[in-house]
């Protein structure tokens, strides 16, 4: 068994100081904990990467949860989740609570003038990055579309039109 | 509204989205469109200060839960975002040489291109809010261009536009 300091310390290093989101995180682990330290064989990764994007919520969460269960139990799943996030979360909160008392602040409302309109593009280029792996796959396409106009219309509520297309998905399989 | 009201929202956001950020439609269409607890300023300003910092992307729940209820509140939406993560021990025991089945790839399809579709039709509402004027339609172009790139970090793209704006209000002011 890995002794847990040095467990703990590797998933909160990797889900806390690797900026630029999930895949520089995954990135990251699976380099410190599978080729670096040889916690796991190279071929989990297949595996723990895919049980990741199964499963709901936040992908790289998921892979740390995974990840450590490999390693440790799941007791240790449990416990990296939280290694991985608390301490972003708590400056994440801070953040929210700083802005939010100094938002009547013109130097702070400018800042976050441009910061807003650049997450209206990266809403834009994440939809994008969604698509782009299967914009030649007709179902998905389609699917895409119906979503889109669903939405726009308001005909259903987000959760009914993904698991719609879960289930469109799954009937007709990519071959 | 509660705070377990409020976390079983932002649970029911984060168990329907399969990354991070794909959870705002679902929070959106609870928290501004249909409860009104908070406004699209709000929820573009939490994507904002999420992508800004350290951690996942789901991240913006936290902010979410602080402006509805406070440090409670963001318990709530922590505790949200990482639930769910917890769903990996569980599917690990269960899926194993199973992953690659046809069946589940295709479900993971159409989720990816519905969340897609979701997040484009999400973006409307919200640009009408965050461009106003010249200035952030132009930096929302700007910002577009490099995250298309892909070869700029998103956190140096946010406040690089953030900066930016900043110095024209300060040359206009």
């Amino acid at each position: 068994m890995v002794p847990w300091p040095q467990f703990l310390s590797e998933f909160a290093r990797a889900g806390n100081l690797t900026l630029g989101g999930g895949q520089p995180m995954i990135a990251e682990l699976e380099r410190r904990v599978i080729s670096e330290r040889r916690w796991l064989p190279p071929e989990d990764f297949g595996l723990l990467y895919s049980i990741a994007r199964l499963t709901p919520g936040t992908n790289i969460l998921a892979f740390v949860a995974a990840t450590a269960s490999r390693i440790q139990g799941p007791i240790g799943g449990v416990l990296a989740v939280v290694a991985a996030s608390l301490p972003a979360g708590i400056v994440i909160w801070l953040m929210t609570v700083f802005f939010d008392a100094w938002s009547a602040n013109k130097w702070v409302a400018a800042v976050m003038l441009g910061a807003m309109a650049a997450v209206v593009a990266l809403i834009l280029s994440t939809a994008w990055q969604l698509l782009k792996p299967i914009r030649k796959n007709a179902l998905a396409l389609t699917l895409f579309a119906v979503a889109l106009i669903a939405a726009l219309a308001h005909i259903a509520s987000p959760v009914t039109i993904l698991l719609a297309a879960a289930v469109a998905g799954a009937i007709r399989p990519p071959k | 509204m509660s705070v377990l009201t409020l976390y079983l929202l932002l649970l029911k956001a984060t168990l329907t989205s399969f990354s991070g950020g794909t959870s705002l439609p679902s929070v959106r269409q609870d928290l501004v469109v249909h409860r009104h607890a908070i406004t699209d300023a709000q929820l573009s300003t939490a994507v904002a200060i999420s992508r800004m910092g350290p951690g996942p992307n789901g991240a913006f729940v936290i902010c979410i839960g602080q402006y509805i209820a406070g440090p409670a509140g963001a318990a709530a939406g922590y505790l949200a975002m990482i639930t769910p993560a917890w769903l990996a021990i569980l599917l690990l025991r269960l899926l194993q040489g199973h992953t690659s089945h046809p069946r589940w790839r295709g479900a993971i399809q159409g989720l990816t291109a519905a969340a897609a579709g979701l997040m484009l039709a999400n973006s409307w509402p919200i640009a009408q809010t965050a461009i106003t004027s010249w200035l952030p339609a132009v930096l929302s172009a700007l910002a577009l261009a490099a995250f298309l790139s892909r070869k700029i970090e998103t956190v140096w793209v946010l406040a690089s536009a953030g900066l930016l704006a900043m110095l024209y209000s300060l040359l206009h002011a």
